[in-house]
């Protein structure tokens, strides 16, 4: 008898999972990379919510690592006003460019473009070449709500107050400030970025809190430091490291 | 001609030699070659004689001709430049379809009599022809029986310079020495997939179209199918409409009004599109596809302007779209210039002309197309509708050192987005190593650099920096004190060509500003540095 408890238990469990009612749309997550998981409320990018990344500098790498994961599980991401995004940079982050669209609409055409975006995008990335009024930023909020998309807004601190209301506000630290590893004074190559990330919001977050990031890491991607900061490759010794040649790199002038 | 049998299909061809490179527009002695996904798919004359041959790559063909121009593959600039031909074919016989441009077929049973022979008329469309596309194209006309087997003599001819005329009954005779892979250029046979006939044929060991057509043709029927049933006809001339052609009901014409009217293509042509789905599903519904198509135009002026397309395969709702855009365009490039300019477009048919049972196509087991992407490229037709064409575009790989060359912003359009670009594995000598700069700036804006004596630092020919530089100041903002730097890299860009030889050396420098490190990307190029990019 005592044997036979845990299996009915186990029996009810399977049932409960079988019966449980369909999850809604906005309780959806839509998946993202490792790095973002522990960061977000949710565990993913919730639907219909409408997050900012933003900070003196560094969120363009930090929103393009958020919508990555994403598009490499099948979203589509749609893009406006990001004139200036290095789509390179985006390709290392793990973003999949056979599914990312970019619509040119500045002016007049931002709010209908913006509204044609979310009925039918995943995720909706919103760059800081154009600076949205209130009011249209407010419709487009509701419109993601309604239809189950996410938008991602990110830019530098001017843009931010165009952007009232978010769910979700991810911020890079200025307190604790950013830092670039692997170059020195004239060797070596950027590897790596530090930074700190405050995630604040009216979803899920009960205080701001605090995440140290590479952004990005030396494998390419936003991801987590496992060593903590006492690992600190960037002691950036002032001379080249013993023993290196300068290599010239010029190719030799034509004659 | 036999009583009992049908028709036989007399047709005319005409075949532009490399059209892609023709429709580019350049005079003759310019070496033209158009890409796609960074391969030559055609080339001019003096480019072929500079060893630029179809299927080179950008680097290789530059390293042959370094007086080559390159332009991007372009099917509505192709339809434009195709226009002019078509018309003054049109002029001496009616219904010409238009199989891509560069290629069309004319039937030849009443232009012929009226003209006083196949070879007159052939001789007529090719002077008419030769002087609508002027000098740089090579162009080449072929009569047999049957379209398919007049457009493979067409290329033949080509090669002549002269048009080819196959006496009537003679097509087998004459095709029976040419290989079977010829075939591959009038059938949608599309090489390396199932439907690969000419590779199967030639693996079978039926290596020319005399081998095919010694074979009985139920035979070859039952062993390939439709496919190998024209491909048959093809070989022995004995093409007739084919055999699963069935009437298209009268109700298949979709047509829409337009109003008010419009005169913007791109207006007309987000019409065109829903008006392209509404006859597929139409023939969907009743398990028709359709393999010709008639699209007419009409303005308010009263005019009206219609076109026969035909394809090898089956006609989806996105091509007939793109057809229908590319005949407003070459119409408006044409219209005379008399005409009202509120001669806008009030009506818009699309008569399904030929219409076969629709075989279906069964995806590929992966990779096929998800419910997601046609729901993305649905959303995105609709965007075009709104914004114009122009407004949507895609991220496509190119190579390059500069941030901004290695992906390019490209017109919706003008991609397949089944057929996509990975990014290229294949290192590429001079750029600068990963991570690359999140933000690149479309206009560069100057900066100062200055090392610790308060010099502009500079780059000497060797590639070595004339100080370490010490400060930096944007854009005439205040000097922040450099952290770190790293570089240059240098690059020395088309030193053959004078007009697009660049000289640039780049230097990462970090900033200590106050709110943390800052990263970017310094260009020097003709004495001054400018910022490039920014590690954001």
């Amino acid at each position: 008898m005592t044997g036979a408890r845990p299996q009915r238990l186990d029996d009810l469990r399977e049932l409960v999972a079988s019966v449980e009612p369909v999850v809604p749309a906005h309780e959806r997550v839509l998946p993202v990379d490792p790095a973002f998981e522990q960061l977000l409320p949710a565990g993913g990018l919730r639907r219909g919510t409408v997050l900012w990344v933003g900070g003196a500098s560094g969120a363009t790498t930090l929103a393009l690592g958020l919508v990555a994961g994403p598009t490499r599980h099948g979203s589509w991401v749609g893009a406006l006003s990001v004139d200036s995004l290095g789509w390179p940079a985006a390709a290392e982050l793990g973003v999949d460019l056979r599914r990312v669209a970019v619509v040119r609409a500045g002016g007049a055409d931002w709010p209908v473009a913006a509204a044609a975006l979310v009925d039918a995008f995943d995720v909706v990335l919103c760059g800081p070449d154009h600076r949205p009024a209130r009011r249209d930023v407010l419709r487009l909020a509701a419109r993601a709500r309604e239809r189950g998309a996410v938008v991602v807004a990110f830019g530098g601190v001017r843009q931010e107050r165009a952007w009232p209301g978010v769910h979700l506000r991810l911020h890079v630290e200025s307190a604790h400030p950013a830092r670039w590893y692997g170059t020195g004074r004239g060797w070596g190559h950027l590897t790596g970025r530090r930074l700190r990330v405050t995630v604040s919001g009216r979803h899920g977050v009960d205080r701001p809190r605090s995440v140290d990031l590479w952004s990005p890491g030396p494998d390419g991607v936003v991801s987590v430091p496992d060593g903590g900061p006492a690992e600190n490759p960037g002691a950036a010794p002032d001379t080249a490291p013993s023993g290196t040649a300068r290599v010239l790199r010029f190719p030799s002038a034509p004659a | 001609m036999d009583a009992g049998r049908s028709p036989r299909l007399r047709s005319l061809a005409v075949e532009v030699a490399d059209f892609p490179a023709v429709g580019v527009g350049r005079p003759v002695e310019v070496p033209v070659a158009v890409l796609h996904a960074n391969r030559v798919v055609a080339s001019s004359p003096a480019a072929r004689a500079a060893g630029v041959v179809p299927g080179l790559r950008r680097r290789e063909a530059q390293s042959r001709c370094p007086t080559l121009e390159l332009h991007p593959a372009e099917e509505t600039r192709d339809a434009r430049a195709f226009e002019p031909a078509l018309q003054s074919i049109e002029e001496l016989a009616p219904r010409v379809e238009v199989v891509r441009p560069g290629r069309c077929v004319v039937p030849t049973l009443g232009p012929s009599r009226y003209h006083g022979g196949d070879r007159a008329l052939a001789n007529l469309v090719l002077g008419r022809v030769r002087s609508a596309l002027g000098p740089a194209a090579a162009v080449g006309v072929g009569v047999a029986d049957g379209p398919r087997a007049a457009q493979v003599v067409a290329v033949e001819s080509l090669r002549r310079g002269a048009p080819t005329v196959v006496a009537p009954g003679a097509t087998a005779v004459h095709l029976a020495p040419l290989p079977v892979a010829v075939l591959g250029t009038v059938l949608d046979t599309p090489p390396g997939t199932d439907g690969d006939l000419p590779g199967l044929l030639g693996r079978l060991g039926v290596r020319t179209l005399g081998h095919l057509a010694a074979l009985p043709a139920p035979d070859v029927s039952a062993r390939f199918g439709p496919v190998g049933r024209l491909a048959h006809q093809v070989a022995t001339g004995t093409e007739t409409v084919p055999a699963d052609v069935v009437d298209p009901p009268v109700d298949l014409v979709t047509a829409a009004e337009v109003d008010p009217p419009v005169d913007r293509v791109d207006r007309v042509a987000f019409v065109a599109k829903a008006l392209a789905d509404e006859l597929a599903d139409r023939l969907g519904g009743r398990g028709l596809a359709c393999t010709r198509v008639l699209v007419a135009v009409e303005t308010v002026g009263g005019e009206r302007f219609e076109r026969l397309w035909r394809h090898e395969g089956v006609l989806t709702a996105p091509a007939v779209a793109q057809r229908v855009r590319w005949q407003l365009d070459g119409w408006c490039r044409t219209r005379r210039p008399g005409a009202a300019e509120q001669d806008g477009v009030c009506r818009i048919e699309l008569v399904p002309d030929q219409v076969v049972p629709d075989t279906g196509r069964q995806l590929g087991f992966w990779g096929g197309s998800a419910d997601a992407d046609v729901a993305a490229l649905r959303a995105l037709a609709r965007i075009q509708g709104q914004l114009g064409a122009e407004a949507v575009l895609v991220p496509e790989w190119r190579g390059g050192r500069a941030p901004a060359e290695q992906v390019h912003l490209v017109p919706l359009d003008g991609v397949d987005p089944a057929a996509r670009a990975e990014r290229p594995t294949a290192p590429w000598p001079g750029a600068i190593p990963p991570p690359s700069p999140a933000r690149v700036w479309s206009s560069p804006r100057p900066v100062e650099l200055v090392d610790a004596a308060g010099a502009t630092l500079r780059v000497s020919g060797r590639g070595e920096l004339s100080g370490a530089p010490q400060r930096c100041r944007l854009d005439g903002a205040d000097w922040v004190e450099l952290r770190s730097w790293a570089g240059p890299w240098c690059s020395d860009e088309r030193w053959w060509d004078a007009a697009g030889h660049r000289r640039r050396a780049r230097l990462q420098v970090v900033l200590a500003a106050g709110v943390g490190d800052v990263a970017h990307l310094l260009a020097l190029e003709a004495g001054s540095w400018w910022l490039e990019a920014t590690y954001d």
